[in-house]
């Protein structure tokens, strides 16, 4: 999954601080008062990895799995804001995202342990930003005022005030890992329409007529032409 | 018959070990009739019974996404290894960024490697002359023609002839044909022509038809995971088996080599190894011996192999063994393709590489002194509806419907172009004793030394806005338009081609081998691995590898029958 580094966060606050120019504790969407960032004390992840020879045939993950309950229902609500239930897709947390989430944030490897920290503040903000908006936790809000809290901090490009600056990282996080975990579940490899590993006899049959198809429109579209190789 | 005997087993030669050089050198050595006794530092390994094929990322843990414990992820082959092998480090001087991967198994690297096979051209091996950098080879490609023939053989290598300079071509029949190129590498072939840029099939040692006990490749599962069928070339379900098949070799694994010692004669007489399970060190007869442990691990035993009468080293008369160190220049452009958006779905994992390329087309223009850099570089072409791999978000933002359809019109769509340059020799890039830090067996470990010059920054610099081009032409979006060659030039190492530190010649005063790989100053001591390569192509170094110990160790093997060796 995309890397988040420690420095990436820290040029990217700074830079959403800079741009921001507003007092803590008050976001520029609503005027309302918000909550604060807080770093969350966290005991140090002692479990083991995998070790450098794993079993690869028959995978296992050595640690164990670390968020609460309460934490594990906050994610389930918010991985299903990020990927609902469309169509024939289902909902983010009904394919084990929340299980793969939990397993990434308790694993003992730096980036991950640093994730770890991001994304249990993240978890703990979104609550207090919801106490301090409406007096109610987030799972409690009604949809709409979820959402108004979401729409604060999940647009990365957009100028926020510098007391979104970590919650725009925690929900960018939050993104990277639902969004991977969801298109590597079964469910969103079937959506994303990858039909691949599989074993093919005889030689690679190569792009199908309809593909071909509309590269050709495409090349045409752009004064390309076609080159055999 | 020699007279040197390891528990039973009488053998002529000691190969240190069974990566690309040491299992070529094997195999050709007892295909021959010697008799050849294998060190091979790391585990036994056995690709049919430990490939991870077919297994998705949601079966690994993490979804397969790389960790210090597996830095190309999960399921990539290397055991034991990576950047860092656990208990064996190396020092890196202060200023210098180099890293260095190892595997500890049986095949070493060839277990994972990209299988890239594109063979040197005429250019290749006098560039010195030609230009004035770096050294010539001690021979020309015509001396090697005939071996590049007989090595894409034997491994299987798939391609074709497309008669450009930078590409020369086999002998009719040796290469397999190459799989037909897919939608968005077509889309680079068509932007990369109107630039006056040509494509051709990339070679790669994947079999498109079967060979021996090989099975042809079936088209998925990502080689560098190992291959289960022997479709992607790895020593160990080929040259390794074939050697066994003999009847002529012995292996003993988990032997990490730390010195080799002369007798009176001045020949080698002993190799000291550490017996990696209980620590003990243990030493066996050297009749003839082979290093072929890595370019940076040979000259290390060659370093570390030194005594009174010999403080600078073995084979080390010239001062060059840890000099010379190269890796490839590399770094990536990537963009997404608005015209390869929605497109319609087809199995496009082909042989999960690319299946075509760009070869170096500017030797005119640098030969014209068109060009502010000396040496050239390929594109190895991405993009594709790959296996998702937990990294489908990119840089999408936003939460509901719009981020669904964001990640699915970026599936797919996106396209990258991968260097690989040639780098000059240069005094700051080297290696050398770290005398200060030990393994934990005691050994000496390796302290790098490296500087990346102008001559590499330019044709990155080149490379960065070729690439650009390509993707602007195709009418995409560059993902870093504005990163500097000095932020997109990979680390010293992190290519995985580091070669030269034994580097051959045609005299002992600059030199470590002659051209036939047989040390200057030890005349039962060769080198077989990419230590020797006197310059360090564009293009991607096992296959030369294989091709100069196929070479060599039928000379070795010859001059073994007249007693000679």
């Amino acid at each position: 999954m995309r890397r988040l580094s420690r420095r990436e966060a820290l040029r990217r606050s700074a830079h959403l601080a800079m741009a921001a120019g507003l007092p803590l504790g008050f976001t520029a969407a609503t005027g309302m008062p918000g909550a604060a960032w807080a770093e969350v004390p966290m005991p140090p992840v002692t479990a083991p990895g995998y070790g450098t020879d794993p079993d690869l045939i028959h995978p296992s993950v050595p640690w164990p799995n670390t968020l609460t309950d309460a934490q594990r229902q906050l994610l389930s609500l918010l991985a299903d804001h990020l990927l609902p239930a469309e169509g024939a897709s289902p909902a983010a947390s009904t394919v084990g995202v929340v299980d793969v989430v939990d397993e990434w944030v308790s694993a003992p490897y730096p980036e991950q342990v640093q994730h770890r920290q991001l994304l249990l503040a993240g978890l703990v903000w979104m609550d207090a930003d919801a106490q301090a908006r409406w007096q109610q936790p987030f799972a409690a809000l009604d949809a709409q005022r979820q959402v108004q809290i979401i729409d604060s901090i999940a647009w990365p490009e957009r100028t926020v005030p510098e007391a979104l600056a970590m919650p725009v990282l925690f929900f960018s996080l939050l993104r990277q890992l639902v969004v991977g975990a969801y298109y590597t579940s079964p469910e969103g490899v079937a959506e994303l329409g990858y039909i691949g590993n599989v074993p093919i006899t005889g030689d690679y049959p190569g792009p199908t007529p309809e593909a071909m198809k509309h590269l050709r429109t495409q090349l045409a579209a752009l004064g390309l032409e076609e080159v055999h190789v | 018959m020699s007279g040197a005997v390891h528990e039973g087993f009488a053998y002529d030669a000691v190969v240190v070990g069974s990566g690309a050089g040491g299992a070529m050198a094997a195999y050709m050595l007892t295909k021959a009739g010697h008799r050849v006794l294998l060190l091979e530092a790391g585990r036994h390994y056995d690709p049919v019974k430990e490939t991870p094929m077919f297994h998705t990322p949601a079966q690994a843990p993490l979804r397969g996404a790389p960790t210090p414990d597996k830095p190309f992820g999960f399921y990539d082959a290397t055991v034991d290894g990576g950047w860092q092998v656990p208990g064996e480090p190396y020092t890196v001087a202060e200023g210098s960024e180099f890293i260095w991967w190892r595997a500890r198994m049986l095949g070493g690297r060839t277990n994972h490697w990209g299988r890239f096979s594109l063979r040197f051209s005429p250019h290749d091996f006098k560039a010195a002359s030609r230009d004035g950098h770096g050294a010539d080879w001690p021979m020309d490609y015509e001396d090697l023609a005939p071996w590049y023939d007989r090595t894409e053989k034997l491994v299987g290598v798939c391609g074709n002839n497309p008669g450009l300079d930078d590409l020369p071509d086999s002998a009719p029949g040796v290469l397999q044909p190459p799989p037909k190129a897919r939608v968005p590498e077509l889309l680079l072939a068509a932007a990369a022509g109107k630039l006056g840029i040509p494509v051709a099939p990339m070679r790669r040692a994947v079999l498109t038809r079967p060979l021996d006990e090989r099975q042809a490749c079936f088209y998925a599962t990502a080689c560098g995971r190992g291959c289960s069928i022997g479709a992607a070339f790895q020593t160990t379900t080929s040259l390794l088996p074939m050697a066994r098949a003999t009847g002529r070799l012995h292996t003993i694994t988990d032997a990490l080599v730390r010195s080799v010692s002369l007798g009176e004669s001045g020949r080698a007489e002993r190799v000291t190894y550490v017996d990696r399970k209980s620590g003990e060190n243990l030493v066996v007869a050297a009749p003839v011996v082979v290093l072929a442990a890595s370019a940076c691990e040979s000259a290390r035993i060659l370093l570390n192999s030194h005594t009174d009468k010999l403080p600078n080293g073995l084979a080390n008369s010239s001062g060059q063994v840890g000099r010379n160190l190269m890796d490839s220049t590399g770094a990536n452009v990537a963009g997404h393709v608005p015209a390869l958006e929605g497109r319609p779905r087809y199995n496009e994992d082909g042989h999960t590489s690319n299946h075509i390329f760009i070869p170096w087309w500017l030797h005119d223009a640098q030969a014209r002194g068109e060009l502010d850099f000396p040496r050239g570089y390929h594109f190895e072409l991405g993009g594709g509806f790959a296996m998702p791999n937990g990294r489908q978000a990119g840089s999408d933002s936003g939460y509901g419907a719009s981020l669904r359809a964001s990640v699915h019109r970026h599936y797919g769509a996106t396209v990258g172009l991968a260097l690989r340059g040639e780098m000059l020799p240069n005094p700051s890039s080297y290696m050398e004793i770290d005398e200060h830090v030990r393994d934990r067996y005691g050994i000496a470990v390796p302290k790098f030394h490296w500087r990346w010059t102008d001559r590499e920054l330019n044709q990155v610099a080149h490379g960065l806005k070729t690439g650009r081009r390509i993707i602007e032409t195709m009418g995409g979006t560059v993902f870093n338009p504005n990163e500097t060659p000095e932020e997109a030039i990979k680390k010293g190492g992190e290519i995985i081609h580091e070669v030269g530190t034994t580097r051959m010649g045609d005299n002992a005063r600059d030199s470590v081998t002659n051209q036939w790989g047989r040390t200057w100053d030890v005349p039962n001591l060769y080198v077989m691995d990419g230590g020797v390569f006197a310059s360090n192509p564009h293009k991607n170094c096992t296959l030369t590898i294989m091709t100069l110990a196929m070479r060599n160790a039928q000379r070795l093997a010859d001059d073994m029958h007249k007693g000679a060796a």
